[in-house]
């Protein structure tokens, strides 16, 4: 057992994180690495593939109903591949403060010794922009150094991803935080690879994965599984396992530089416009 | 805190934050706050304004008795709905008042609790219920006042006030009931003052004042601003929803020369009996002389005489530095030194602050000598680091200012918030009759002081 790499994973929202990051921390269970996914979005459904449908109470659910006084068993359950699920939750639409919400529950897993010594990964799925300093909750300091940005070829998810690096870089001038490289979750969009590559390029990091965009996953969502589990002899499982071998052989984290607006336009037009 | 603050990092609070507004609503009868907000936020105002401010609490007993939702961070999270509206409902059931504001701290502000919702859903012809954001990060305990004031006039006077106008009927703004440590006792004097020369004052704030003061704000046949900036804003509000126009005479009198100079600003504003209030100016003047004369022999006696103090140091609000810098330069001989005003003044307002201070001690005082700050140290820091040769000068602050004048030999008068743990009553320096007694409190501190005694 190695060194416990805690890692965070963010990206525009709808562009896959929750549905990659599962099918990733599969394809590492896969390989007997001891997981841990700790979903920060109220919404609740980072884990929803690992436990076979949507967590009976988040952290805050049971913070609400029995007060702090409670077990580790009580928010943690585990799911597929013997990885351990933990949801935040949050409260209503449109009441109290999500961010503060992450903030507690990370507390209280913090206080509950969630992080026991056999972990090899913790991976935070947090919901898309960095809204608040609550969502930055999992990079700030003593938690995730390691940073990945699941992103495609859209220019919405790439103008996200630009912006999710500055908050990277302020945070990475203060302590170890870093972005481990971007994930490319296929859109079929003209020239993507090609773009994405680019767009790491101007970043200073790496595109580390592009998965295709396969029907499979999908189907293997509807039923409430991670492709690996759904269909594991599919090319799309194979995808997911060598991208959890790239993440795992990956050593380049660096300090993002987030582009101008301007910057990105250029990229864009040069890369994703259709001159193939 | 505040527009001005930049990132000094002030000592000596003399302001609390924004929740301190509260204090006004709490001069008013029948206007009871309702806290949305942590459990400890009122403790700290009752301790700057009221337990420490010469010991004056709202309501007859210990501690300040008002609901609260003691939001905790489960309400941060979740949102604290159902918690404020249980508050709101037994607040509804168990007090008596009319007026019930429902007050959003600091967090509850942060996660965006929606009080209007809460509000409208509670209202009722007969008890009001309006939403008041009073978060600390906005302003200090003075701008909470305006934003109460704002939220009365918007939600109660507007509706439920009075139409038409009496003649000789004038509102009273511009005091901030408890941050003017002597408000009760001022409003008092001010209002026999007004009903003798003939006007009839509707003064909101004090003994026996309320929901008909309230009620009675639209018929003012003019509103009076007695301060050099606060409730400003608060007067061009009526005068836009009202029409009513407004005389800011920018200082609460103290001493006959004020105290002249108002009766006939409001003599000529009104169409008083010009005959009548010039024999009431005479009759105060002549009681205020009779008395100074009699102290004569005191004042010129050859070791007071050499010794009395000459000069000032003001570090206190707007308002009260300016009240005390007239008596003191037109009356009592002293020239300012330097005017300390560490209660956040609007930007806005400055220039125009700035421009009474120099009319009023005119050849004393430079641009410079008035320094507007957030910060109640800088006068001390003033003394030790740049002005050293302050023999013979009086100090005007809050109880912070005692330790300073001590540590200096200096005669200390306390005039602002926090005026100290010692009771105040009905203490207060208005007119003729209280800038006798202030002239007392200031010769008698340095008689104390034994500064009078010897040759300094």
């Amino acid at each position: 057992m190695g060194e416990l790499r805690q890692i965070a994973i963010y990206g525009k929202g709808g562009i896959g994180k929750s549905t990659t990051t599962q099918n990733l921390t599969v394809g590492l269970s896969e390989i007997g690495k001891k997981v841990m996914v700790v979903g920060c979005d109220p919404k609740a459904d980072a884990t929803r593939l690992l436990m076979g449908g949507m967590m009976q109470k988040t952290v805050l659910d049971t913070i609400r109903d029995v007060g702090e006084d409670l077990e580790l068993e009580d928010i943690m359950k585990t799911g597929f591949g013997g990885i351990r699920c933990v949801e935040s939750g949050g409260p209503e639409p449109g009441v109290g403060c999500a961010g503060r919400g992450i903030i507690t529950s990370i507390n209280m897993l913090e206080e509950l010794g969630a992080y026991t010594e056999d972990l090899d990964f913790v991976f935070y799925d947090v919901l898309g922009d960095v809204v608040c300093g609550g969502f930055a909750m999992p990079i700030r300091e003593g938690k995730a150094k390691e940073i990945y940005i699941v992103a495609s070829g859209e220019m919405m998810a790439l103008y996200a991803a630009n912006n999710i690096s500055k908050g990277i870089q302020r945070y990475a001038a203060r302590g170890g935080v870093r972005l481990g490289g971007i994930i490319c979750n296929s859109r079929n969009v003209d020239n993507e690879l090609e773009l994405l590559k680019a767009f790491s390029a101007e970043l200073g990091t790496k595109l580390l994965y592009f998965v295709p965009r396969n029907n499979i996953v999908q189907r293997a969502e509807i039923n409430r599984k991670t492709v690996i589990e759904y269909a594991p002899e599919s090319d799309q499982a194979n995808e997911y396992r060598s991208l959890a071998k790239a993440l795992l052989e990956n050593r380049d984290f660096v300090i993002p530089k987030p582009m101008t607006h301007e910057r990105l336009e250029e990229i864009l037009l040069k890369y994703g416009a259709g001159e193939q | 805190m505040g527009e001005n603050s930049g990132f000094s990092c002030p000592e000596q609070q003399r302001v609390g934050c924004g929740l301190g507004g509260i204090y006004t609503a709490l001069s008013i009868g029948g206007v009871l706050p309702v806290l949305h907000s942590g459990p400890g936020c009122i403790h700290a105002m009752n301790s700057v304004l009221s337990l420490s401010n010469g010991g004056q609490n709202p309501v007859p007993f210990m501690e300040l008795s008002v609901p609260c939702s003691n939001l905790s961070e489960e309400d941060v999270v979740f949102g604290a709905g159902g918690k404020i509206r249980s508050v709101l409902e037994h607040a509804l059931r168990y007090y008596k008042a009319e007026i019930f504001l429902i007050i959003t701290g600091c967090s509850a502000e942060i996660i965006g609790e929606d009080m209007q919702e809460v509000a409208d859903e509670f209202s009722t012809p007969e008890k009001t219920v309006l939403p008041v954001a009073l978060p600390g990060f906005k302003g200090n305990n003075v701008w909470g006042h305006g934003q109460i004031l704002s939220a009365l006039i918007d939600g109660f006077v507007e509706p439920y006030g009075e139409r038409g106008t009496v003649k000789g009927r004038v509102n009273v703004l511009g005091v901030v009931p408890f941050y003017d440590p002597m408000w009760a006792g001022t409003l008092e004097r001010l209002e026999c003052l007004l009903k003798q020369i003939g006007l009839e004052p509707n003064i909101l704030y004090g003994r026996d004042k309320g929901i008909q003061e309230l009620k009675r704000i639209p018929t003012a046949e003019f509103n009076l601003v007695l301060a050099p900036w606060t409730d400003l804003d608060a007067a061009k509000k009526l005068k836009r929803k009202f029409g009513t126009p407004y005389v800011h005479f920018p200082y609460m009198p103290v001493g006959p020369t004020a105290e002249a100079e108002l009766i006939r600003v409001l003599t000529e504003t009104a169409a008083l009996d010009v005959q009548k209030t010039e024999s009431i100016i005479k009759d105060r003047t002549d009681r205020y002389f009779y008395y100074f004369d009699r102290n004569l022999n005191w004042l010129f006696d050859m070791h007071n005489q050499r010794s009395l103090p000459r000069e000032f140091f003001a570090n206190t609000s707007a308002s009260a530095a300016l009240s005390i810098t007239k008596y003191l330069v037109w009356d009592l001989g002293l020239s300012p030194r330097k005017i300390f005003i560490p209660e956040d003044v609007p930007k806005k307002h400055q220039p125009g602050v700035r421009d009474l201070f120099l009319q009023t001690a005119k050849g004393y005082l430079k641009e410079e000598d008035i320094v507007f700050t957030d910060d109640g140290g800088l006068f001390e820091q003033y003394l030790k680091d740049v002005d050293q040769t302050v023999r013979k000068s009086a100090v005007f602050g809050s109880i912070w200012d005692d330790i300073t004048a001590k540590k200096a030999n200096m005669p200390f008068v306390p005039v602002g918030t926090p005026y100290g743990d010692n009771l105040i009553c009905d203490k207060n320096y208005f007119g003729t009759d209280g800038a006798l007694c202030l002239m007392a409190d200031l010769y008698n501190d340095a008689e104390k002081k034994g500064l009078l005694s010897a040759v300094i």
